[in-house]
């Protein structure tokens, strides 16, 4: 019966071993430039929006709000994952647009509605921004 | 004096009924779903007799072995639907000091999770209500049987608050169980199930975080009748959880103990628990 206790113990320390290591929130992500995040503010790149999303604590949970929104027309998927960031420190998500497209509002609530969360502000960043003709 | 002619607390696999995939987490998301399977092991050669520990001269044990396929879908947050189906292995020295087997899909079980979520600046909870049903899909007919021919119901209440740091779960729930075959009647069961935990480690960049948690489950199980003697007792048992996810995996260990065990008449004593499950959410 001793094996089950290291089997067990084994297990449980492999898994935590993460907790304790050096981590950075905001590290590159597969090339693309994470947006930096000061207290309550979203730094913003041109051509992106931030939603703040109340209740968003946990990336695993959120993970259906992250591919509800990144079905959302005209969002560039070379940035970010798919062209959305969850940041869970100051529950928003920040959603990479392509050049001139249109940023569609009530899509981008839905589908935050649909993932089980409310959404409370939406920023859109216009420097640069070409409206669509 | 009459010979302790007892069953093995066995039957039920108990930390199955509170928890519900995906690791009782995702998905919260409308038309999401999930597959999880989860292995669970206990083995023991303690044998009680009450509360004591007395001794064993026929070797008696029970070691059970269950992989859970389990699913999950979400109409939306508030209505989701699971199944849990356990593949059994499980062998047991008897009183008498036979050797008992059995192997093969246990009982299925169907429930359907409601939950009332609400949302606030850095946190998130619900409540949920969940009605469950127990169908006798697993044989009767093994030494050690690997289900009990009855029909049983369930109900269960949740509770979880989480924050990005802190994680808070529990559950109360209770099983009437119905009377079976071959004279196995489990008692009815009480049970409180409670996590409490830290979120510690997370990277958004990543998508991928762990939480670190620690488990306490109490069970009140009326005594019952197994195809060997007397099943049912009541049981706190308590350990260390960790989850590790990325992305849509979820991958989460456990390990508890009994830490308070008393059981009806005398029977070999549930033992040390570990638990390994992995998961995903799409």
């Amino acid at each position: 019966m001793r094996s089950i206790h290291m089997l067990g113990l084994c297990a449980l320390l492999a898994l935590a071993t993460p907790a304790f290591g050096d981590h950075a929130d905001h590290a590159d992500h597969a090339g693309a430039q994470v947006p930096a995040a000061s207290e309550g503010v979203a730094a913003l790149g041109p051509y992106q929006a931030v939603v703040t999303i109340h209740g968003l604590v946990c990336s695993f949970c959120a993970m259906g709000a992250r591919k509800g929104l990144a079905r959302v027309a005209g969002l560039d998927a070379s940035q970010f994952t798919d062209g959305v960031f969850v940041d869970i420190d100051h529950q928003r998500v920040t959603l990479a647009f392509v050049p001139g497209a249109a940023v569609p509002v009530i899509e981008i609530r839905e589908a935050i509605r649909k993932a089980g969360y409310e959404p409370v502000e939406l920023r859109i960043e216009l420097d640069g921004w070409e409206p669509p003709k | 004096m009459r010979a302790p002619f007892a069953g093995l607390l066995v039957l039920l696999p108990l930390s199955a009924f509170a928890h519900q995939p995906v690791q009782d987490m995702a998905p919260r998301w409308s038309d999401g779903w999930g597959l999880q399977v989860r292995q669970e092991y206990r083995a023991s050669d303690k044998l009680l007799s009450g509360s004591s520990e007395v001794a064993n001269p026929r070797d008696r044990m029970d070691r059970v072995s269950e992989t859970w396929l389990e699913g999950v879908y979400t109409f939306r947050r508030e209505v989701r639907v699971t199944a849990k189906l356990p593949w059994i292995q499980q062998t047991r020295v008897a009183s008498t000091g036979t050797r008992q087997k059995g192997e093969g899909f246990g009982d299925l079980v169907l429930a359907v999770p409601l939950k009332r979520y609400w949302n606030e600046k850095g946190e998130t909870g619900s409540f949920g209500f969940t009605p469950h049903l127990r169908l006798p899909t697993g044989s009767t007919s093994d030494a050690y049987p690997v289900g009990d021919g009855s029909y049983d119901v369930g109900a269960s209440f949740s509770y979880v608050y989480e924050t990005p740091l802190l994680y808070v779960y529990g559950d109360l729930f209770s099983w009437l169980n119905g009377s079976g075959r071959r004279g196995m009647n489990p008692g009815n069961v009480v049970g409180l199930d409670l996590n409490l935990g830290l979120h510690p480690y997370h990277d958004n960049a990543t998508e991928s975080g762990v939480f670190l948690m620690w488990d306490v489950s109490a069970r009140y199980e009326g005594r019952g009748t197994s195809t060997v003697g007397t099943t049912g007792g009541k049981r706190i048992s308590t350990g260390p959880v960790a989850i590790a996810y990325w992305q849509n995996w979820m991958l989460r260990a456990e390990y508890a103990w009994p830490a308070y065990e008393k059981v009806w008449d005398t029977q070999v004593s549930r033992g040390v628990e570990f638990t390994l499950s992995l998961g995903a959410a799409y």
